[in-house]
C-alpha cells in the first residue's frame, strides 16, 4: 500500500527538489508541488482534526474547495492558520503544522469527543448549557459565557499569531477593457479572442498555473502552452496565482494575488496585493467543482474527490493508492479511472446509474478497471480508509452488498458551476435537473459567463462557448445590448442519477455534508424536524456553509437532503446564495499599507521638525501633531505648562499655531459673502483689519468661530479652527455653487500655503520688532489691537500680521510662506530666548485660553446658540446671516439653557475633571444642571479653574453651590460657577 | 529662496532604482480663478502667455499651466501672469504644494498602488491631468510625455512620500 511518485509525467521538476517541514518532521517535496501533494508524496494523510468531533482528516480535493487539509503555515509573527494544503504552493523552507489538535493531529487527545458524537448534534452546546437546570432554570446566560471559554478552545480551527505582522502588502488598482476570471481553456480562448479585436484584457487565475482543468490531464503541456502563448501574443495581461474573490457595482472587482513566497522574505518584499480591478465587461470563466455525496465515514483520510485523484496523478505525478475505488454518478469518473489504471493502480468502478455511458465503460475496462452499474460506496472502515461497504441500489436507498479492501476512494456527487461572481452581483441560481447543478442564466449587467461556469463540461464545449460570447462582449464594449449568454447541458454521454446521499437501510452512518464544520446527515434531518426547514434556518442551525469554503462543497448535498425530508423538489426548497469573498482575504491584504504609523494620515506643519528639535512633546491634534509642551530637563508635563503659561503672561511665548484653518476669500462680492456667514457685519470692515467672527449652521446652532482678515477691498484671510478646517472650507463651497451662485467670490484652502506662530506676551512687540525690516510697523499706533500688516523679515521673507490675542495677553499672529517656517521661527526665538522668552504648546495655550474664558471645539460642539456661549451680542440684527431665523426657535431662546460659565473648586486645593457633569449638591443624579469641558491649573490664580456649561448660567448660581459629579473618576467636588472670564475681563492686557 | 526648507527635506530624494526615478521640483504655483463670463477672455490670455496653440482643455496641462477645474488654473513659474483684475483672481499657493516627479518603466506600476486613476495611455495620455485620492488625502497628478508630476499638499507630503519609497523600494 502507498504512494508513488511517478518516475515520468506531470508539471513537477525532479531535478528541482524542496525541503519543507510538517509537526517538525523534515520532508522534502518538489518544485511544482502544492503543500498538499508534497505532503502525500511524504505517506502524511492524517493531516488535521475536525471542528467538533476531532476526527481525523487529510486532503480532499486537489483545489480551493479542500474541506480537511487545512493547516497553520509558517512560525512566530507569520504564522497563517487554516491555509488550505491543496492551494498553498510549496517553496524551500516552508514550515508547515497540524492544529484544533493536542499533542498532535495524529495522537489527538480531543478525539475523545468522537466516541460522544451521537450528543453532539447541531444545537448540542446551546440545548444543554444555556439556561442550565437547574441553576438557571430556562433564563439567563452567566453559566453559559462561562462554558464557552471551554468549548471555544476545544472547537475550532487555528490560532493567529498576536504579533503584528511583519509582511508587505499593497492595495493596488487595474483598469481594463474586459477582465476574464479563470485561466482555464474557456477563459483563455475568450481573452485571445478579444485581445485580438484590439480589446485591453486582464485575465486572472487563481491556481499558480494556467490551463485550468487541463492541467489534470494527462499530456495536456503542449496544449496549455499553445492556449498560453496565443492569449500572450495577442496582447492578454495575464495574472495567475490572482483570485478574483468579487464583483461589485459598475464592473468593479476586488482581486488578490499572491506573490511568490520564501521563507525570508527581502526587506521590501510585497506579500499580496489587494487588486481593485475596473472593467467595462467581465467573463465569468471560473469553471466547476465537483462535489462528493453524504456516505457513512466519507470523511476519512485517504477518501477524496474524484477528479482530486486524477489532479494528483496527472499533475504532480502521484500515484495515491494501489487499491482504488472510485464510486459516482457521472461521466466525469471513467477520466480519473482510466488514467489510474494506465498508471498501474488495481481500480474498481461503482456507477449508480443503471444507464452506462457505453464507449467510456469500454475504455476503461479495456485499460483493466473493474465497472459495476447500480451500486455506490456506502460506508468507509478505518481510521485511515483501508476497506469501502458497498451497497446496490435498493429503492430510494442501497443494501450492502459486499466489503472491499483499498488504500483509495475517490466519490463524485456531480459537478457545481463556479456562480460565485454572478451571485455577489445578484444573479438568481436556477436550478438546472438534469445536472444536478445551479446555474445562471442572465444578468443584468455586463457580464458574460462561458465554459464550465455555463455547465459545459467538455474540453471542445467550452472552447465553443467561449467563441460564442464574443461578438456579446465586443457589442457591449461599443453600447450595444447584448444576447447574454448560453447555459450548456453538460455534454455527458450518459444522463446523470441524482445521488447525494447513500442511505443505507437499518444502519446509522456518520456523513458528512459539510466536513470542516462537521455537519452530518444527521443534523440536516434534525433540523428539519425541529422546524428549522428554510435554507436559512438551515444554515444557521446546523452552521451548514459557515465554514471557510462557504458552503462550495456541502451547500448543493444540504439542500437536496432537506428536499428529500420535506418531501420537495431542490428549487421549492430554495437555493443559496453566495457573498464574496470566493476564498479568504488576509486582512493584513485589505488594509495594505495603512498600517502602523501610516494608519491614518499624519499631517504635520512647517515647523513640525524644528519643534522637534527644540524639545517639543507632541499631541495629536485631529491629523494634525502639534506641540503639547516643551520640559525642560526634569520637568513633568504638568511642570512645563505652568511655567510655560507664566513665561507668556510675565515675559514673551511663542506657540505653533500652522494648524488653525486658513481661506482665502476673494472677488468683488468677497465683503458680502461673507457679511451672510458671519453674525457680525464684515461688509465695513476697513482694510488692514481683522474681525472675530462667528458663523451658524442653517439650524442656528455654533459652527466654527475664528477671525478674519481684510488684505485689500476683495482679498480676505479667514482663519477657523483647526477642527473645523475642512467643514468651513466644504460649508463656502456648498454656499456659493448651491445657493448663491451669482455672487463673483472664490474661496481656496491655504491652510499648506501658510505657516503662522502666535507671539504672546507683554514683550511680545519687541520680540516682532527684531525680526522685522520696518519695526515700526507694529508699534500700538501703527498696529492697533485687531490691526493688519503685510510687511517683510530683515531677510526679505514676506510675512503678514495681525494683532490678536487667544491668550488675552499683547499677541500677535505672524505668518509667512511654509517654506520659510523654520527660518521666521528662528528669528523668533533668537529674540525671545534673551528675554526669558519660552516655546510653549497646547496644554499652555489651553491654560491660558480657559482662563480667559476663550472657546475652543470643546465648547463649540454643536449643541450651543449663540446665547448659551455667551455671543448674542455680537448677532447683528441689521442683516440676516446664516441661521439666524431658526436660532430663533422657543426652544433655543427659552430661558435656562446651559450657558458658558467658569468653574473653581470651593476648596481651592481641590480638583476636577472635564467631562463631570455640574448638579446640584441635593441631587446628585441623571443629566445634572450641565457640565464642564475644559479644565486646567492656572497659573495666574494658583488653582484649579474649569469651562463649562451649566442651567442659567453664572448669574443663576451666584451665592449658590454646585457639585463636580464624576463618580468614575475623581468623586463629587463642590465647585464655585462664575463669569468664563476669569482672567482681565475687561481685556487691558491684550489692548495694551 | 535661501531660507526655504522644503517639506520634503528629510526624505531620501532622489531615489533612483533599475525601473524608477523620483525626485523633488521647485516650482511656483498661482492659482488662477475665472469668472464664468471671463473664462473665454481668461482662457486666450493664459494661452498667449504661456505659448500655447490654443487654449487648454479641462483637466489639461501644456507647458508649465495646468487646468485644474473649468474655472481654475495653475500657473507653475514665476512670476504670475498679467490678467485683468476684473477677469480672474489670481493667488500665491507657491508654498501649498510639495512636488515629485515620477520618471521609469515602473512609474505607472506605483501610481497606480498609490491612486484609483486609469493611467493607460487611452484614458490619461501627454497632457492630462487628474484630482483624485491617495490615502485619504487630495493630490493632482499630471503626466507630461512619460513623465508623471505628482502634486501633494505640504503638510501631507512627507507622510505620503514615506509611502512612495517604501513602495518604490518592492518595485
Amino acid at each position: 500500500m502507498g504512494v508513488k511518485r511517478l518516475s515520468q509525467g506531470g508539471l513537477v521538476d525532479r531535478s528541482a527538489p524542496l525541503n519543507f517541514t510538517w509537526d517538525g518532521q523534515r520532508l522534502q517535496g518538489l518544485t511544482g508541488d502544492s503543500l498538499a501533494s508534497a505532503l502525500l508524496a511524504n505517506e502524511q494523510w492524517v493531516l488535521g482534526r475536525s471542528f467538533k468531533y476531532h476526527r481525523p482528516r487529510g486532503v480532499m480535493s486537489a483545489g480551493v474547495e479542500e474541506s480537511g487539509a487545512l493547516l497553520t503555515v509558517g512560525e512566530g509573527d507569520r504564522k497563517d492558520p487554516n491555509v488550505r494544503a491543496t492551494t498553498q504552493p510549496l517553496f524551500d523552507g516552508l514550515v508547515a503544522s497540524g492544529q484544533n489538535a493536542w499533542p498532535n493531529v495524529r495522537y489527538d487527545v480531543g478525539a475523545i469527543n468522537s466516541l460522544f458524537s451521537p450528543f453532539y448534534a447541531a444545537g448540542f452546546y446551546y440545548k444543554t448549557f444555556m439556561g442550565l437546570p437547574p441553576f438557571e432554570w430556562g433564563k439567563g446566560t452567566w453559566l453559559w459565557m462561562q462554558y464557552e471559554k471551554l468549548i471555544r478552545k476545544a472547537a475550532g480551527m487555528g490560532t493567529l499569531s498576536r504579533a503584528p505582522d511583519p509582511d508587505h502588502y499593497d492595495h493596488a488598482h487595474l483598469f481594463c477593457d474586459v477582465l476574464v476570471v479563470g485561466g482555464g481553456v474557456a477563459g483563455l480562448t475568450a481573452a485571445t479572442q478579444l485581445a485580438a479585436q484590439g480589446v485591453d484584457v486582464v485575465l486572472c487565475e487563481q491556481d499558480v498555473l494556467l490551463g485550468g482543468d487541463l492541467l489534470n490531464q494527462p499530456n495536456s503541456t503542449v496544449q496549455i502552452e499553445a492556449l498560453t502563448a496565443a492569449a500572450r501574443d495577442s496582447g492578454v495581461r495575464l495574472m495567475a496565482n490572482t483570485t478574483v474573490f468579487g464583483l461589485y457595482d459598475h464592473g468593479v472587482a476586488g482581486a488578490l494575488e499572491r506573490l511568490p513566497e520564501t521563507a525570508s522574505p527581502a526587506a521590501h518584499q510585497v506579500r499580496q496585493i489587494f487588486w481593485t480591478i475596473r472593467a467595462q465587461h467581465t467573463v465569468v470563466a471560473t469553471g466547476a467543482l465537483e462535489r462528493s455525496y453524504a456516505f457513512g465515514n466519507n470523511d476519512r483520510p485517504r477518501v477524496l474527490t474524484a477528479n482530486a485523484g486524477r489532479a494528483y496523478l496527472n499533475r504532480y505525478a502521484l500515484r495515491l493508492g494501489e487499491s482504488v475505488v472510485i464510486s459516482g454518478n457521472n461521466d466525469g469518473i471513467y477520466g480519473t479511472a482510466f488514467d489510474l489504471a494506465k498508471a498501474g493502480a488495481d481500480v474498481a468502478l461503482y456507477d449508480v446509474r443503471a444507464k452506462l455511458p457505453g464507449q467510456l465503460v469500454k475504455d476503461a475496462e479495456d485499460a483493466g478497471v473493474r465497472v459495476r452499474s447500480q451500486s455506490a460506496v456506502c460506508n468507509v472502515a478505518g481510521h485511515v480508509a483501508r476497506a469501502v461497504e458497498i451497497g446496490t441500489v435498493q429503492g430510494d436507498g442501497f443494501a450492502i452488498e459486499r466489503k472491499r479492501a483499498c488504500d483509495l476512494v475517490l466519490a463524485s456527487g456531480g459537478w457545481s458551476p463556479v456562480i460565485h461572481l454572478l451571485a455577489h452581483r445578484g444573479a438568481k441560481p436556477i436550478w438546472h435537473a438534469d445536472l444536478c447543478c445551479f446555474v445562471v442564466e442572465s444578468t443584468q449587467e455586463a457580464i458574460s459567463v462561458c465554459g464550465s461556469a455555463a455547465a459545459y463540461w467538455q474540453t471542445e464545449d467550452c472552447i465553443r462557448s467561449a467563441e460564442a460570447i464574443v461578438p456579446n462582449v465586443l457589442a457591449s464594449l461599443s453600447g450595444e445590448s447584448f444576447a447574454g449568454y448560453r447555459v450548456g447541458s453538460g455534454g455527458h454521454e450518459a444522463e446523470m442519477t441524482p445521488l447525494y446521499e447513500a442511505k443505507v437501510c437499518s444502519r446509522k452512518l456518520k456523513a458528512f455534508v459539510d466536513p470542516q464544520h462537521d455537519v452530518s446527515a444527521s443534523d440536516v434531518r434534525l433540523a428539519h424536524r425541529e422546524g428549522f426547514v428554510s435554507v436559512e434556518h438551515l444554515k444557521r442551525y446546523t452552521t451548514l456553509g459557515m465554514s471557510n469554503d462557504g458552503g462550495k462543497m456541502g451547500n448543493v448535498i444540504g439542500l437536496a437532503l432537506m428536499a428529500d425530508a420535506l418531501g420537495k423538489d431542490i428549487p421549492d426548497v430554495g437555493t443559496t446564495r453566495f457573498r464574496p469573498p470566493y476564498t479568504s482575504v488576509a486582512l493584513g491584504a485589505l488594509s495594505a499599507r495603512s498600517v502602523g504609523k501610516h494608519f491614518r494620515p499624519l499631517r504635520r506643519t512647517a515647523l513640525h521638525d524644528w519643534n522637534l528639535r527644540h524639545g517639543a512633546t507632541m499631541t495629536e491634534a485631529g491629523l494634525w501633531q502639534r506641540p503639547w509642551y516643551f520640559a525642560r530637563e526634569g520637568e513633568t508635563i504638568t511642570e512645563a505648562y505652568i511655567r510655560e503659561a507664566t513665561t507668556v503672561r510675565k515675559t514673551v511665548g511663542l506657540c505653533d499655531v500652522t494648524s488653525l484653518g486658513k481661506i482665502a476669500v476673494q472677488g468683488p462680492d468677497a465683503a458680502e459673502f461673507l457679511n451672510r456667514i458671519y453674525i457680525n457685519g464684515f461688509a465695513k470692515l476697513a482694510v488692514g483689519k481683522a474681525r472675530y467672527g462667528i458663523m451658524l449652521r442653517d439650524d442656528g446652532f455654533v459652527m466654527d468661530d475664528g477671525t478674519t482678515w481684510r488684505l485689500g477691498e476683495e482679498d480676505f484671510f479667514m482663519t477657523t479652527t483647526t477642527a473645523h478646517a475642512a467643514k468651513v472650507m466644504v460649508w463656502l463651497e456648498e454656499l456659493l455653487q448651491l445657493r448663491w451662485p451669482e455672487l463673483k467670490v472664490h474661496v481656496a484652502s491655504v491652510s499648506d500655503q501658510w505657516a503662522g506662530v502666535a507671539v504672546a506676551g507683554p514683550q511680545s512687540r519687541a520680540v516682532l520688532e527684531a525680526v522685522l525690516a520696518e519695526p515700526d510697523v507694529v508699534s500700538d499706533e501703527a498696529l492697533p489691537f485687531m490691526g493688519v500688516v503685510e510687511t517683510t523679515l530683515k531677510s526679505g521673507v514676506q510675512v503678514r500680521i495681525a494683532r490678536i490675542s487667544f491668550s488675552g495677553e499683547r499677541a500677535f499672529e505672524i505668518y509667512c510662506g511654509s517654506g520659510y517656517a523654520e527660518h521666521m521661527m528662528e528669528g523668533l526665538w533668537a529674540a525671545a530666548e534673551p528675554l526669558d522668552g519660552c516655546l510653549y504648546g497646547l496644554e499652555a495655550l489651553g491654560a491660558l485660553r480657559i482662563e480667559k474664558g476663550h472657546v475652543t471645539g470643546a465648547e463649540l460642539d454643536g449643541r450651543v446658540t449663540l446665547e448659551d456661549a455667551g455671543f448674542a451680542k455680537m448677532a447683528s440684527t441689521k442683516k440676516p446671516y446664516v441661521g439666524n431665523v431658526l436660532r430663533q426657535r422657543p426652544a433655543m431662546q427659552r430661558e435656562g439653557r446651559p450657558q458658558l460659565v467658569g468653574i473653581l473648586p470651593k476648596d481651592r486645593s481641590g480638583k476636577f475633571n472635564a467631562g463631570a457633569i455640574l448638579c446640584k449638591p441635593d441631587q446628585i443624579s441623571g443629566h445634572g444642571e450641565g457640565w464642564i469641558t475644559a479644565v486646567t491649573h492656572s497659573p495666574v490664580m494658583g488653582h484649579w479653574i474649569g469651562l463649562g456649561y451649566i442651567t442659567g448660567g453664572a448669574e443663576a448660581w451666584q451665592q449658590k453651590a454646585a457639585v463636580a459629579a464624576d463618580p468614575l473618576r475623581l468623586g463629587n467636588v463642590e465647585v464655585e460657577i462664575v463669569s468664563p472670564h476669569m482672567y482681565d475681563p475687561s481685556g487691558e492686557k491684550m489692548r495694551g | 529662496m535661501d531660507n526655504f526648507v522644503s517639506a520634503l527635506a528629510s526624505m531620501a530624494l532622489p531615489f533612483k532604482s533599475e525601473r524608477l526615478h523620483i525626485r523633488e521640483v521647485q516650482c511656483a504655483n498661482y492659482l488662477i480663478s475665472a469668472w464664468a463670463a471671463s473664462l473665454g477672455e481668461v482662457q486666450q490670455q493664459i494661452a498667449v502667455q504661456a505659448g500655447l496653440d490654443q487654449p487648454l482643455a479641462p483637466n489639461m496641462g501644456a507647458g508649465s499651466v495646468l487646468r485644474v477645474e473649468p474655472l481654475k488654473y495653475w500657473w507653475l513659474q514665476a512670476p504670475a501672469p498679467t490678467l485683468e483684475p476684473a477677469a480672474a483672481t489670481v493667488l500665491d499657493q507657491s508654498h501649498s504644494k510639495a512636488v515629485v516627479i515620477i520618471e521609469g518603466e515602473a512609474s505607472k506600476d506605483l501610481l497606480n498602488r498609490c491612486i484609483p486613476i486609469d493611467l493607460r495611455d487611452s484614458a490619461f495620455n501627454d497632457g492630462a491631468l487628474a484630482s483624485t485620492v491617495f490615502h485619504h488625502v487630495g493630490v493632482t497628478v499630471w503626466r507630461q510625455a512619460d513623465v508623471f508630476w505628482l502634486f501633494m499638499p505640504r503638510t501631507y507630503a512627507q507622510f505620503l512620500t514615506e509611502s512612495l519609497l517604501e513602495i518604490a523600494q518592492s518595485l
